[in-house]
């Protein structure tokens, strides 16, 4: 993620979202009270500026402990025992546990428990407590004392934040030992963070040739995932590896390299011999190579082949600090250094290739990684936790502010549509909108024309008749897009703070592509919030009815 | 109604309330459990066997999950299914497997789930391993899975059934068979977790199927084989049971009901085969050889028995018919005629011998359907030594070939094992009287000891740089019924050998003039 | 003449509907002025714009039109409720806080220190006799002992300005004496008190002075004793007298040119003035003062 772009669309997004409220505010105050209205608009920015960031902490306290002193008369924290109760009847869920159950749906039991019965009681708390205390004025009596509604807002906020961050400690802290309690002996060396550096990797024809030319091959598989190389002919796959430092592994003299790659065979050959391929380590410059070894692909490998192997790990390629290799021209093998001799201005290259005749090895750029000495399955849980902790807090903000202009009711529709949008449609909004912009048209067309199709029972990619209508039609639906395209920013990509996919798979919460963007997206969601928040609840009389 | 009091408004409504609760408790008053009592629906639902209990084990997770739904069980379970399409589409097998068993839960009565969701994990994701004990995990998954709907919904035959398919098609006749009825009985999974010295002692032979190293009966895994015994008889139990729903009268939807019926005394002949095949560990053990030919006999003439003198009294009603004609495959003329009585009113009406007639009429196309008369023939020609003998040599004569021992030895073992089976073949009543082709081979096609025969051929060839002129089943060569099936294994044998097969394409010198070979593509 | 605490001039506030049309006039052109040390009364019936004004005065409704001055400030600057403690019309606080916690928390947005909000905390629940409730939550309290916590929460910064929305709303006679007394006590304090009610003794037992409204127009302002005063009438108040005495002083008023029109006792006339008030209004609708003008006491 390019965060100085990411950056600057917030920066776009917020002033152009700043414009367009200012421009508002202008124009309804001079119309409605001419130039005495452009003063008066003047006097409620220099003053809301001034409300914003002249903040009292002991008065946000004392809100904030208001709230939370409400969330828990209310019973919030009940939600607490309800978990219990699920973890206590999970079996139910997760289905027959089995001594071979791997831990994933274990882990993933866990966090989307906690995910999805905590989002609700975030928004709901969030939603309801400010129109709650409209309704029944207790807010007159302190909008009455010297409290600036700023501070009303971030008190609210931080109040739910901690209502909520209690909750979360408390049911992930029930979590994390009930994963560690229940997953199967077997598949508690599952629960591990590894730490991966990712490559990346193409499948090329031949590496002897100056320009490489690409594979693309499906073995009939419905999805694209891998594209796979034919065994025994020049075809390779190639992964590179960047940066990479002597001091990325210390005290190590291997690098350990995790693979997963698919076979498929186009005759079943020797059923008790599995694919096997063939691993060397290229330098680019000197065209040096090394071999490293030859290992079965483990497809799919059960976990019965860990315990059979004495718990010694599967799909592990180490790559020896010492390696020999055969320089060009000479006969005899001479001795090499890994960091010295193959690594190219920190760059690795790995060239993969498959070694049975007429069967085919299917890799991806995710297939062969780096794997950096493991960390506890703490690590990762409690990274997640925190992500999920920052989208609790991002929910909190969007409901209390949407609580500041709207009823309790439509606040928490706003705000559920809101994550939901973010959660479940962002990714596949954005995919159509990329189809759109890049290819310039998408799959069965905008809305106006998927439509039509419907209609008229035409399916997704027939042609439509070149026509005005078609074009109208078109014309319509690129506005559509473009002005979606405009409001996507205005929701939040909730699927980046889902740490879930990493530690059921046994990874380490990655800063870069989970905690940070997740850290940004809540901040960068935060200042805005709290901005309209403000304004909001200042420009309204909160008697009116 | 605008000009009602609230009073007469409420008493309308009250009355409405009275009426509707008087017909819905009409309908559902519960049943006092003896049958005919309780509520209409109670009633109805005993008569169709709908009632929870009636369907098999009652599961409270499944229950209460489908209380708490509210209803929108069938919203839940479609979207569970999406999503397992979803983790199939992304090889995400465990998640695949978590989500089929929630839709069970959900949806525990409905028949094709179970099916349907068996197969994905026992043939799709099992296909999609690499390593063959990886492969039969996901096949014991599927099995299990099934097993699961025998027991929720115990009111399927089909189920049952499913469960004897997993067990005698997909153990028995996949390509990885070998294995697969192996490990059915040394589990790779329970072998992998016995003492560290076993699996330290595997490592160091480098052994990947550790199940065929460990001989002792207790590494199966008594989830799917509780009994310890081969995959045709576990199989065998669970089509009787298949049998069973079906003689109580519940429907099965798959085939007629004569073949369906078949299927455990196929198994009795699948297993007579496949022991066969599997051979034994010592070629040189006079005293193992024995029990083996004794065991081989006794399984065949078991197998017999069960065809003709079980399956072959089963009463069967003639499908299509307007009167229930009833007949047994076995019967013979008078025995149909006894059976007279218990038949339709119309046949019998006008005749007793046109009732035995169209007895005799339907028995023969059942017979030909189920090809009980071939089975009748072909376990009693496998009961005799002769033939065991000659299925002794093939598979004693391929293991020298392939384990590169002395070949000579190999070619005499396989020539004796060719010759006692043309004897077999030579014999008197063993041919069709028209053509004059084998009875056998007419009716087996390439399966069998027939297959076994060919391989032998092969490797005859090969080693002898051609047939000799002498050969015995010669007539096998040249049957053009067999040719499919000749290069078949020719390229087979071709790819195991790993070469061009140039070598014994054509006759060698003193070699028989041999008829034009099957191309090789 | 002393300082004003509350400057209102012309003040109007339109209630719209959705359209924006303009759907009642709970206040037209009000123009008053509150001054330092009094007692100020807001009279009128339900619906008069008292309330509505007051809300105003806080900066929790806008005014359409008008200008306000409070305490010197504008009514929407947040630092004049530092010197102002205000009792809403019912007691809205926190049912879910019992006593002390309310008045820490009212403290807390004071921004005063911990040891402060402990003695006012204590000084005021005195004041208002709720000692034997203080750790019970709002949600048990009766109206009277709610409106006590209420009037202890607006005085929980020791304000200049004091404003009573209908203090005495549902209170015994007990209770809404010693509210009375409370508020005198707090004008000999020094501090200038305004007060809404539509209880005429109330007011006519505390105030100073009282404006009286009426569809959101001001009808009558003025000190209580100069309004309550009729001009060409002398009031006597004797020890009861006999008949022989009546007559004896009657003779007297003849011989000075008087009459004696009654002779009973003395009534609530401020009762009176209010009802006067209210039917003159209905029947003659209109302006009394003019718009911007600011009414000489």
């Amino acid at each position: 993620m390019n965060f100085l772009s990411e950056i600057t669309t917030w920066l776009v997004v917020v002033l152009a979202l700043g414009a367009v409220a200012g421009l508002t505010g202008i124009v309804t105050s001079w119309l409605m009270a001419g130039t005495r209205g452009v003063k008066m608009f003047a006097g409620v920015l220099s003053r809301g500026i001034k409300d914003l960031v002249l903040l009292s902490p002991r008065r946000i306290f004392a809100i904030t402990s208001l709230t939370v002193r409400e969330s828990v008369r209310r019973k919030a924290l009940w939600i607490g025992a309800v978990f219990l109760l699920l973890f206590m009847f999970a079996g139910w869920f997760i289905g027959d546990a089995k001594e071979s159950t791997p831990a994933k749906p274990y882990i993933s039991f866990v966090m989307t428990t906690t995910r999805w019965m905590l989002l609700p009681v975030a928004v709901l708390l969030s939603c309801w407590g400010l129109p709650a205390d409209i309704r029944d004025r207790s807010l007159h009596t302190v909008v009455t004392k010297p409290v600036r509604r700023s501070e009303v807002v971030l008190g609210r906020i931080a109040g739910y934040v901690a209502v909520m961050t209690t909750l979360l400690l408390g049911v992930s802290l029930v979590g994390f030992l009930w994963v560690q309690r229940v997953v199967p002996e077997r598949a508690q060396r599952q629960l591990v963070s590894r730490v991966p550096i990712g490559g990346s990797g193409r499948t090329v024809k031949s590496t002897s040739t100056e320009e490489l030319e690409e594979i693309r091959r499906n073995v009939g598989d419905q999805l694209d995932i891998r594209q796979f190389i034919e065994g025994a002919t020049t075809e390779r796959a190639i992964f590179v590896f960047d940066e990479i430092h002597e001091d990325l592994f210390p005290g190590s003299d291997d690098i350990r390299l995790e693979y997963r790659f698919e076979a498929f065979r186009s005759y079943k050959g020797d059923l008790n011999t599995e694919i096997e391929f063939a691993a060397e380590v290229v330098n680019e410059k000197t065209k040096a190579r090394a071999a490293i070894g030859v290992y079965p692909v483990n497809e799919f490998s059960t976990e019965f082949a860990h315990v059979l192997n004495d718990g010694k790990e599967e799909n592990l390629i180490l790559l020896s600090r010492k390696l020999t290799y055969i320089p060009d021209g000479a006969d005899a093998p001479i001795e090499a250094d890994l960091f010295k001799d193959f690594i190219v201005d920190g760059q690795l290259k790995v060239e993969i290739a498959c070694l049975d005749s007429q069967q085919y090895l299917g890799a991806n750029s995710s297939d062969l990684f780096i794997r950096l000495p493991d960390r506890p399955f703490a690590s990762g849980f409690w990274k997640s936790i925190f992500a999920m902790w920052l989208a609790l807090v991002l929910t909190v903000t969007i409901g209390t502010t949407s609580s500041c202009f709207l009823k309790g009711p439509v606040s928490t529709l706003a705000t559920t549509g809101l994550l939901v949008l973010g959660t479940f449609l962002k990714t596949g909004l954005l995919s159509r909108l990329n189809d759109f912009f890049l290819q310039g048209q998408t799959l069965g067309g905008g809305p106006v024309e998927a439509f039509f199709r419907t209609i008229w029972g035409m399916n997704e990619s027939s042609p439509m008749d070149a026509s005005p209508t078609t074009a109208a039609i078109q014309f319509i639906d690129g506005v559509v897009f473009n002005l979606l395209n405009v409001f996507q920013h205005l929701i939040p990509s909730l699927t980046v703070f889902d740490g879930t996919p990493y530690i059921a798979n046994g990874f380490d919460v990655p800063l870069s592509t989970c905690i940070l963007p997740s850290l940004f997206i809540t901040i960068g969601f935060f200042i805005p919030c709290y901005i309209i928040g403000y304004f909001a609840l200042q420009l309204r009389e909160l008697e009116a009815k | 109604m605008n000009n009602l009091t609230s009073g007469q408004r409420k008493l309308i409504y009250m009355l409405g309330v009275i009426l509707l609760l008087s017909i819905s408790a009409w309908l559902g008053m519960p049943s006092s459990g003896e049958l005919g009592t309780g509520g209409k629906i109670a009633i109805k639902r005993q008569e169709y066997q709908l009632g929870e209990a009636t369907l098999g084990d009652v599961d409270p997770a499944s229950s209460t999950m489908n209380l708490v739904l509210l209803g929108f069980r069938g919203i839940a379970s479609s979207i569970l299914w999406s999503e397992a399409e979803h983790y199939k589409m992304h090889k995400n097998w465990s998640q695949l497997q978590q989500t089929a068993d929630s839709i069970t839960l959900l949806q525990p009565h409905f028949r094709q789930v179970w099916e349907y969701q068996a197969w994905n994990l026992g043939f799709n994701v099992s296909a999609e391993c690499d390593a063959v004990a990886d492969r039969y995990y996901w096949v014991k998954e599927g099995a299990q899975y099934i097993m699961k709907g025998t027991r929720r919904s115990s009111h399927y035959p089909e189920l049952q059934f499913e469960t004897g398919r997993f067990f005698s098609q997909k153990l028995g006749k996949a390509d990885e068979k070998e294995q697969f009825r192996d490990f059915f009985i040394h589990d790779p999974e329970v072998v992998a977790k016995q003492s560290k010295e076993i699996r330290d002692e595997l490592q160091q032979m480098k052994i990947k199927n550790p199940g065929q190293y460990v001989a002792q009966n207790q590494y199966r895994d008594p989830a799917v084989n509780p009994d310890g015994i081969d995959n045709y008889l576990e199989a065998k139990k669970w089509y009787e049971r298949a049998n069973a729903l079906t003689d109580r009268g519940l429907e099965q939807h798959r085939m007629d009901l004569p073949l369906f019926q078949a299927y455990p005394y196929h198994c009795m002949i699948d297993y007579a085969e496949a022991r066969e095949q599997d051979g034994f560990y010592n070629e040189n053990d006079t005293t193992e050889i024995a029990a083996w030919d004794a065991e081989s006999i006794r399984a065949w003439k078991d197998a017999g028995s069960d065809w003709f003198n079980i399956y072959g009294s089963k009463v069967f009603t003639a499908a299509g018919t307007a009167d229930a004609i009833t007949f047994t495959l076995a019967g013979t003329e008078e025995d149909l005629n006894k059976m007279g009585a218990v038949d339709g009113q119309l046949v019998r009406a006008v005749n007793p011998s046109d009732n035995t007639r169209s007895k005799i009429f339907w028995q023969d196309r059942y017979r030909s359907m189920t090809n009980f008369n071939y089975w009748m023939f072909r376990t009693g020609v496998e009961q005799r030594q002769k033939l065991v003998e000659a299925r002794r040599c093939f598979h004693v004569g391929k293991k020298a070939f392939r384990e590169r021992l002395a070949e000579q030895e190999a070619l005499a073992t396989l020539l004796r094992g060719c010759q006692l089976l043309q004897d077999i073949l030579n014999e008197e009543g063993m041919r069709d009287e028209t053509t004059g082709i084998s009875k056998i081979v007419l009716n087996e096609g390439g399966d069998g000891f027939i297959e076994d025969a060919l391989k032998s051929l092969l490797i005859i060839e090969r080693i002898n740089k051609g047939l000799p002129k002498d050969c015995p089943l010669l007539e096998l060569w040249t049957e053009p019924d067999l040719q499919d099936k000749r290069a078949e294994l020719r390229e087979k044998f071709i790819r195991w050998a790993g070469d061009d097969g140039s070598t014994p394409s054509l006759p060698s010198t003193g070699g028989t003039e041999l008829p034009e070979l099957p191309s090789i593509p | 003449m002393s300082e004003s605490v509350i400057e209102i001039r012309n003040l109007t506030k339109i209630y719209r509907d959705f359209w924006g049309r303009a759907k009642v006039k709970a206040v037209n052109s009000l123009s008053l002025e509150v001054k330092k040390g009094e007692i100020f009364g807001l009279l009128g019936p339900n619906g008069s714009g008292k309330t509505t004004t007051l809300k105003m005065l806080l900066g929790l409704l806008f005014p359409t039109e008008g200008e306000i001055k409070i305490l010197g400030k504008q009514a929407h600057d947040v630092s004049k409720n530092e010197k102002i403690g205000y009792l809403p019309e019912e007691s809205y606080l926190y049912r879910f806080l019992n006593a002390d916690e309310t008045l820490e928390f009212y403290g807390r947005l004071f921004n005063m220190p911990a040891s402060l909000r402990k003695e006012r905390r204590d000084k005021l629940i005195e004041m208002v006799g709720l000692q034997h409730a203080r750790k019970r939550q709002l949600k048990e309290y009766s109206k009277g002992m709610t409106r006590r916590i209420g009037l202890a929460q607006a005085l929980i910064n020791d304000p200049e300005l004091v404003i009573l929305d209908e203090p005495t709303s549902g209170m015994d006679p007990l209770g809404t004496r010693e509210v009375k007394d409370l508020i005198l006590k707090l004008r000999d304090q020094g501090k200038t008190v305004v007060m809404s009610s539509h209880l005429l003794a109330d007011v006519q037992d505390v105030c100073d002075r009282i404006a009286i409204l009426y569809g959101g127009e001001l009808k009558v302002l003025g000190d209580v004793k100069e309004l309550l005063e009729s001009k060409g009438e002398t009031q006597l108040v004797t020890s009861k007298l006999d008949p022989s005495a009546l007559a004896e002083v009657e003779a007297v008023l003849k011989k000075h040119g008087a009459a004696l029109r009654s002779s009973s006792s003395p009534t609530a006339s401020l009762e009176e003035l209010f009802l006067r008030t209210v039917e003159e209004s209905k029947a003659r609708p209109g302006r009394r003062y003019a718009p911007g003008e600011t009414p000489k006491a």
